[in-house]
Formats: C-alpha cells, structure tokens, sequence
C-alpha cells in the first residue's frame, strides 16, 4: 500500500499537482481509517488529503481512474475491483532521477514508520 | 475522542439525511475521517450547493450546538475572537473605592469582562461544538492567520489572561465560494472537500427530499432543465437552493408538466440576474422542441 500511494503521489506531480511531505503523511494516516475496498471512499480519502484546490480536482480524478484502474483479475486471484496492493507501485520505484527516487523512500520510511508505530492500538 | 453518530462513514451517510442532508459517499467518508483525525473539514464550491447545510446536519447528527462564524471583509479579532467590554471596564474604574492598579487590572481584565466571540465561544464551550466559519474566502489573509491558531492547537491566547484551551474538540467547518485562494497553511490543517453542483440524479433525490409533494416526473423535469441552464454561460448559474425554490413555486402553481411559458413566468425564482433571465429565455425555447442534453 505505501508503495501504491507514493506512485500515485508522483503521478499527481507529474500531471501538475503540488503534493508536500505533510500531505503524504496526511493522507497515510487517513488511510488508516479507510475501507480500502470501497472504491469511492479510497478516492474520497485521497482527494481531500492531497488535493488542496478546486483547480486541481479535475486532474486528480483523472490520475485516480489511470492508476487506479480497475484490474480484471488473472485466474486464480479471487477479489475483483480491488486494486493490486504490492505489483503496481512497483513500476514507480525504479524510474525517475536520484532525487526523486530518494523522496519517495523518504515518504515511504516516514509513512512505514507511522503505520507500524499505531500497530499496538 | 470520536463521536458515536459518526461510527462510520455508512452510519454518517444514514444520520446526515435524517437531518435532510443527502451526502454521497464521498462526503460521508471526508466526515467521517474529520471526526478520527480532527481535522476540520474545508468545503469549497459554488453558491448554494449545501456547503452551510452541511455543517446544520452535522451538528444535528452529532447533536451538538452550531455555533457560526459568519466571515466578512473587514472581520477582525474583535469580532472573532474576543473583545474586552470597554463600558464595563470603565464603569467598573469609576466606581472603584482607591484599590491598588494591579489589584483593578485584575479585576477588570477577568472573564467577567471578556465579550466571547464565535471562536472564543466554541473553544471555551464545556459542551462539544460544531463550529462553522462560514465564507472564510471572504476574509483578508491576515485574518486567516487568526483563525489558524484556533484551528491547529484548539487554543486562543489572551494577552491579559492566558491561553485559553479547549476543553472539547469542536468538529469544525469551514465553507468558501473560492473568490479567492486561501492560505497554504490553512489548507494544509484542513480536508478538503469540493462540493460543486449535483448530478441530474442526486438533484432529484434532493428536490424529493425537500419539496414532499414533488412527482417524480416534475421532479426530473426541474433537475433536467436547471441542469441544461447551468451549462449555459450565465452571471450566476442557479443553485441548488434556488432549483429548490422554483420547484415549490411550479408546485404552488399546480403546474404538472413544465411548458415553455412555464418557465418565462418563473425564471426570476431560479436567476437573479437580468440578463441571465433574457438569454435562457431565449435559448430554452429553441432547445425545448430538442429536450436537455443530461
């Protein structure tokens, strides 16, 4: 899942949305408190933690249907509509220059931290 | 602490459109997350679509008092915050028997003489609140920057008495028309949540809701056809409240079936403007022979 979010958090990025450290932990957190089945309220969860402008909605939403596109699963998986958790994010962690790559390890070690420091409640 | 009537989202959904506030899934979930991170809620979009109701049907479902800060140019401290009651103040001085300056300092910089204003108010309040700071895009950046120390620690300082802490968490809302683009760092405390004008489909569900009468066919009449107005380039698209109004007025009129003259006999219960109501006259008769494009 972290993987997931920081992907998606450079994608908002590269389609022009300002997203900062604070939002991403932000929207980790929220996460938390999300059924991440229910497809509305995952985007829900996103959109009002990342998107901080009317004039950036239209985009997120349409960065939100790409990547998270609905996935028809292989043979043998069993939920349909849920997005994959580790395989997508994958592709994000490689590309990109050395800053960015070291930006979205950051996030993810702050946002790892953060989840695993709430595992006890 | 989280609110019992705010459980989860679902539940949220249920109690919202008890209190007459039919909310989408989206919305429920941005309630329900403000009230497990206490966080407050930035509802952001155009006149009229509910943004204020919102917060009623909020403190109606997590049954607390409302209190409102209606936001203005030219809103200061004073008048959000606190005051202290000057007249008092004075009347106390002049009546005083020769006490010690400190010891009348005390006295009259003490609560007895603080004017507590709708922030003040919701901090200080022993019950939990729902606070609403209503059109905040109408107030200077300055004045933004009061409200956020309220907004992030729950607290207000008072040079003369200390730092007042909130006893309770308020839910807190804050609604804008986006005249204007707030603070970064008011937005950054906040979820945001973008409320723009509703499908022809919810927009139905609406009128249903709030106009008991309303058939089901004059109801999608009304929901079709402000929708196609909407799309036109108008000063002032209608709202939601205004399709609410020209729905109980064609009910009041006993209309069934909405005629083109129907609706040049009522356009000014759903456009303010002159000029809006001269041009969708003139379009709508040519797109009524083709019905509105959903």
């Amino acid at each position: 899942m972290l993987s997931l979010l920081t992907g998606f958090i450079e994608e908002l990025r590269e389609a022009g949305i300002p997203v900062s450290m604070v939002e991403a932990i932000d929207a980790a957190e929220a996460l938390r408190f999300t059924d991440l089945g229910e497809r509305e309220a995952f985007k829900a969860t996103l959109g009002s933690t990342l998107v901080k402008n009317a004039r950036h909605y239209q985009a997120f939403e349409t960065a939100f249907e790409v990547y998270f596109a609905l996935v028809r699963p292989a043979p043998g998986e069993d939920l349909a509509g849920v997005p994959p958790i580790e395989g997508q994010g994958g592709r994000h962690e490689g590309t990109g220059g050395g800053a960015e790559a070291e930006l979205a390890s950051l996030i993810e070690a702050l946002m790892r931290a953060l989840f695993e420091g709430d595992r006890g409640l | 602490m989280t609110v019992q009537t705010l459980a989860s989202p679902a539940v949220v959904k249920v109690g919202l459109s008890k209190f007459g506030y039919l909310a989408d899934d989206r919305i429920a979930q941005v309630v329900f997350l403000a009230d497990r991170l206490s966080k407050p809620i930035l509802v952001e979009g155009p006149a009229g679509v509910g943004k204020t109701e919102l917060a009623k049907a909020l403190a109606g479902v997590a049954d607390r008092r409302l209190i409102r800060l209606q936001c203005y140019e030219g809103l200061d401290e004073s008048k959000a915050l606190y005051e202290w009651n000057y007249k008092k103040q004075l009347l106390r001085i002049q009546a005083d028997d020769g006490s010690a300056w400190s010891e009348l300092e005390d006295n009259i910089f003490s609560e007895e003489f603080l004017l507590a204003r709708p922030l003040l108010e919701a901090i200080r309040s022993p019950d939990p609140v729902v606070l609403l700071i209503d059109e905040i895009d109408r107030v200077e950046v300055e004045t933004e920057a009061l409200m956020l120390e309220v907004l992030s620690d729950f607290q207000v300082s008072i040079p003369e008495l200390g730092t007042v802490v909130a006893a309770t968490q308020p839910l807190v809302v804050l609604t804008s028309n986006n005249t204007r683009d707030l603070s970064e760092a008011l937005k950054r405390r906040c979820l945001f949540l973008h409320i723009g004008y509703p499908s022809v489909e919810r927009e139905k569900e609406i009128l249903q809701a709030r106009v008991g009468e309303l058939t089901d066919h004059l109801a999608d009449q009304v929901a079709r056809l402000v929708r196609s107005i909407r799309n036109m380039q108008l000063r002032k698209p209608p709202s939601v409240s205004e399709s609410i109004d020209w729905a109980r007025t064609l009910l009041a009129l006993g209309v069934d079936e909405i005629e083109p003259e129907t609706v040049d006999q009522t356009l000014h219960v759903l456009l303010k403007y002159q000029n809006d109501i001269e041009k969708v006259s003139r379009d709508l008769s040519t797109s009524f022979a083709d019905p509105a494009d959903v």
